[in-house]
Parts: structure tokens; sequence; C-alpha cells
């Protein structure tokens, strides 16, 4: 491996040591579950970012992380089943759900992706609403268990009943997810999604077969946006349709294009500021979706790569000067 | 006795259907010629319904002279708009749907402050009721159809009798072509901007006495005019006119027999039209 990678597994590594460290350090359960959910709106960040680099932009991501909560809590609350089976199967249907619409949809391109995820998103919220049972219409579930705990015979016993260990388990499964979506990101099939963003006729004239990777991205994305929605419901212990509207879809395109869609730290920067943001401006609440579509707009139209084109535009600035000063030296030096 | 029951829901479908018309156009014309889906689209007919009912529900000025007012106050923040945040991404799609995202959010959250976010309504102005066969239309209703009616043919003739009118179809089939025989494309597009935006502006206006006026109204109208754009076949006017009497008829007996469910169907068209028969019902051929 190069050396290169090393240092950026170095950085991962190191990232995940300080959300290890942080329940140590903050006292605060409020600021605990704060940080929790931006663990949860950086995953959901980056499955929708997942499924938009092979050029679909969806505004259905929140139907996905409905489906997954919604059947979650009803597998254990109607069914009494497990929560980690249930989890399991959540996915597992969630995952089949998003191939077969992915088949369907995915034949659309552009524009009309954007707006057949639309009314798909809606539908999926508005079926919700109106399915008493086991989802309870529209007010929902209500007074969700914590997650089973955790046994290992003889060795130890993990229970989810206090903010800490959901944090932790929120933690293990978001920064799980992000890793897979990296890894699939740098692998050959990463690439193979660029090629397919920037020039499809030609990656398909090259033999790519294209519907199937733009499906692959699509059932991955959903699959995480699934996880992020059960994840939701371990945490917040209710869930609702009113949760997972075309607000919160566009609000993951949001994070997306505050952070830059360049690689997959742009979606997590976008989640992490744009909430670090929102609880700043908790005493202007009624100001905050102000602030945020003007933030929104601006990046879009000043930064279209984002806060992290901006971060690697100052990276390169500060090397330049570094470069500047260093030549000026070697001149002085010469001249002396 | 029975024949009513089934007779209401189809005259209110034909009404309705008929201002749903005037609402598509207005997104229609925009992204034919732009090629800009507006997402703001349902704010700029909220914009406009509660121009009318300040203006002539509060001020007590003319009901028309409000209409007058609104589709010029509407056009020019739509040309406003379309300066400072469209104009700047050159069409692009991934960004100016981004954008009208954020637009969206921008005027529905800034209607909330200044206009309150409970519902107002506006009192009728034209006062009565026809009734035939058992069957009731308020002289609203009739009174909101006919100048939805005025409306669309003054477009159509617009877009298809006159100078400008017709530099628009050119933009709208290819952009470079029109450059090069002379035609100011950006010009055409502020315009063309403009009217969209006007036409949800009155739209809004049309309907403000009849329906309840909220700043979060917004939403489900954009649902219903690309609903119909899509059925219709997008940047056909023949085409929204047949989309949006189809949607207020559906509409109309859905509400009738089904309930709640019912706003499920713009949805559903929006998702069987695409995957099924993406150009639409009067869709040109790409």
């Amino acid at each position: 491996m190069k050396k290169e990678n090393w240092s950026k597994i170095f950085i991962w590594v190191g990232i995940f040591l300080m959300f290890l460290l942080i329940p140590f350090w903050i006292e605060n359960q409020y600021l605990i579950s704060v940080i929790t959910s931006m663990f949860i709106n950086a995953l959901l960040a980056t499955s929708c970012w997942f499924i938009m680099i092979t050029g679909q932009v969806t505004l259905g991501h929140a139907g996905f992380a409905a489906i997954g909560g919604y059947l979650s809590a009803a597998l254990i609350t109607k069914y009494t089943l497990n929560s980690w089976p249930s989890l399991l199967f959540a996915l597992i249907i969630v995952g089949s759900l998003a191939l077969i619409i992915g088949y369907i949809t995915l034949q659309i391109k552009g524009i009309y992706f954007i707006v057949v995820t639309l009314a798909l998103g809606e539908v999926i919220r508005i079926i919700f609403s109106a399915w008493r049972d086991p989802f309870g219409g529209l007010t929902g579930l209500m007074n969700l268990p914590p997650p089973n705990s955790l046994k290992i015979p003889f060795i130890f016993t993990i229970n989810f009943l206090s903010p800490i260990s959901l944090y932790y388990l929120t933690l293990l499964f978001s920064f799980l997810g992000i890793l897979i979506m990296t890894y699939l990101y740098i692998s050959p099939i990463g690439l193979i999604f660029q090629g397919i963003r920037q020039a499809d006729d030609l990656a398909e004239s090259v033999g790519i077969d294209i519907m199937g990777y733009k499906v692959f991205s699509f059932v991955v994305g959903s699959i995480f946006a699934g996880l992020g929605g059960i994840l939701y419901t371990y945490n917040v212990k209710t869930i609702q349709p009113s949760s997972f509207t075309l607000i919160q879809s566009t609000n993951y395109l949001l994070y997306v294009a505050v952070g830059g869609s360049a690689n997959i730290l742009g979606p997590i920067i976008g989640a992490f500021s744009l909430n670090i943001l929102s609880e700043l401006l908790r005493p202007i609440k009624e100001f905050e979706p102000i602030v945020f579509a003007l933030i929104l707009i601006g990046t879009v139209i000043l930064f279209p790569s984002g806060l992290l084109g901006l971060i690697q535009k100052i990276g390169r600035k500060i090397d330049e000067i570094i470069f500047h000063i260093s030549n000026k030296t070697v001149l002085s030096s010469n001249v002396s | 006795m029975s024949l009513e029951i089934y007779l209401q829901p189809f005259l209110y479908g034909i009404q309705l259907g008929i201002t749903y018309i005037l609402l598509a156009l207005g997104l229609t014309v925009i992204f034919s010629i732009m090629n800009i889906l507006n997402l703001a689209h349902g704010e700029f007919y909220m914009l406009g319904a509660f121009t009318v009912f300040y203006i002539s529900g509060l001020m007590k000025i003319n009901y028309f002279l409000a209409l007058i007012i609104c589709i010029g106050l509407v056009s020019a923040i739509g040309i406003f708009f379309e300066r400072i945040f469209f104009r700047p991404l050159h069409g692009e799609i991934i960004p100016t749907v981004i954008v009208g995202i954020g637009l969206m959010w921008l005027l529905q959250n800034i209607a909330q402050l200044v206009f309150g976010t409970q519902p107002r309504g506006m009192k009728e102005i034209f006062q009565g009721n026809l009734s035939f066969l058992h069957v009731n239309l308020s002289y609203s209703r009739i009174g909101a159809a006919i100048l939805s009616i005025v409306l669309v043919l003054g477009v159509y003739f617009f877009i298809y009798k006159t100078k400008l009118g017709k530099a628009m179809q050119a933009t709208a089939q290819d952009k470079e072509a029109a450059l090069s025989v002379g035609i100011d494309v950006g010009r055409i597009e502020k315009i063309g901007f403009g009217i969209g935006c006007g036409l949800a502006g009155v739209a809004g206006g049309i309907l403000a006495p009849i329906f309840f006026i909220e700043p979060t109204m917004g939403t489900s109208v954009l649902i219903k005019s690309l609903s119909i754009i899509i059925l219709g076949g997008v940047g056909s006017i023949p085409g929204a006119a047949i989309g949006g009497l189809i949607l207020g008829i559906v509409e109309s007996y859905g509400q009738t027999f089904l309930g709640y469910s019912a706003t499920t169907f713009p949805f559903l068209i929006i998702l069987f039209v695409l995957i099924f028969k993406p150009r639409g019902l009067m869709g040109r051929e790409a």
C-alpha cells in the first residue's frame, strides 16, 4: 500500500478515536444526543451522495429511510421480534425494494428521475400515513423499546438503555456504513461510477453495463438510508410519517451540495457543519430555514464545489504561499 | 337523485381542471424555454394569492385591478430571482434544481414570517349559486374558470401568433440556432421566466377567493403542476390543457369517493406516466 493511503487510514482512525472519546469529556446528555443525530445525518447524506456519483439525483431518499425505520419498529413492537434480526430483515427488504424500484425508475434520466423520486418519496410517506396496522397511520408508532441488549455468554452483556450506549451504537453503525461506501468508492467500481456520471454513452460503448451499476449504487445508497432510518428510531424512540417529508430528502441534498460532492468527505462535512449551525441558530429558530436556504443557494452559485472545494482551495493557497516564501529564501540566499 | 352524486364532482372537476391548466402553463413555459424545472413554482402561486388577498380582500381595491397588479408584481419577483439565482448557473440541471429547492424554502419561510402561519380566507367576489338538475356551482367557481380560459387562450395566442412568442418557441427548440438567427436568448429567457411566474401568481389570485390561503400551500400546487405537465407532455400547451382537465376531474371524483387517499393521485400520475409513457399524452418526439 502507498504511503499516502496509510496516512489517510491514520486520519480516519484518528477521527474515529476522537468520536470514541467524546462521551468522556462531554457530560451534557443533550449534546450527546445532538452528536448522535449528526452521525445519522452524515450516514444519510453519504448514502444520498453515493447514489449521486452515478449522476442521478434522488429526492426520495427519506422514503427509504422511512421504510427501514418503520419495518424495524413494526417488527419489534407488533411482532415482538428481537431488534437485531429485525434490523437485518428490514435492511434486506429495503434492499430488495430498492432493487425493483431502481430497475424501473433508473430507465429515466436527468430531471425526470428527480421528479420520479420526488413522487416516490411522497407516495411512500402517504402509504405509511394511511397504513394503520402495523404502522400506526398518521400518528405513527410511539414508545419504541431500546434495542435488545447484546449477550455473549460468560464474557459481557451490553444494554442500550443510556444515551451514551446509543451514541456508541450509532457511531459504530454509521462509521461502518460510511466505511463500506468509501471502500466501494475507491475500488474499481467507484471509478466506473464516475465514468458513468461523466459520460454514460462512452461508458456503455466500452461495454460497461451502466444500468447494472446505476441500480447497484441505488440499492447500496438506499440500504444505508434504511439503516439511517433504523438508527433514527433507536434514538428518537418514535416514528411518524411527518419525519420523512420531501423537506427531509432535500435536506440530504443540502448536506451534499454545501459539503461538496467531489469525494466522500463532502457530505460528511456538510452534515456536520450544517447540524452545528442549526444548533447555533437555535435561539432564532424561525430564521433557520431562511439562513439555510441562503447558504444553499449561495454555495451552489458561488462555490459549486462546496466547503470541500473551499478547503482544498485554501490548502492550495497555503501551499503556494509556502512555496513562494521558500523560493524567496532560496533566492535571497543565492544572492548573498 | 343518484345522478347528481356523479355530476357534481364532474362539474367541480372541470372547473378545477381549467384553473389547473393555468397553473401548469407557467411551469411548462419555463421548462421548455430555459430547461429549468422551477421547483419554487408553487411559491409564486402563493405570493400571487397573498397579493390579491391583501390588495382586494383587505384594502378593498377592485378585484380585477388586484389581479393585474398581482401579475405585474409576481412577474417582477420572478425576473429578479431569475437574474440573481438562475442566470449564473447557465441552465445546468442539478444546480438549477438545488437552487429551486433553496428558493422554495426561502420564499415559503419568508412568507411564514411576514404573513403568519394560520390559513386565511377571503370573501367571495362573485356571490350566488347557479343550480340546475340538483347540482350547485357557485358563481365564484364559474368566474374563476372563465378568467382562466381567457388567460390560457391569451397565452396560447401570444406564443403561437406574436413575433415574441415565436422567438420563444425557437429558443425552446434550439438555443444555439435561435442565437444564430439573431434572437436575444437572454432577453427571451428573462421574459419567459417572468411570464411563467406571473401565470403562477395570477392562478393564485384567481383561486384566492375559493380556497384557503397559507404560506405552505405551494408544495401541493407544485406537485399538481408537475403531474399535469408530465401527463400532458412537457412543453406542450394542448398537453397542459388535457392534463389539467384530467387531473381536475380525477381528483374531484377521488375526493368525493375515496377521501384522503386521493392526495396520492398526482404522484401516481407522475410515476406511471414517466415509467410507461415518458413523453406524456401530447409530448414532442425527442
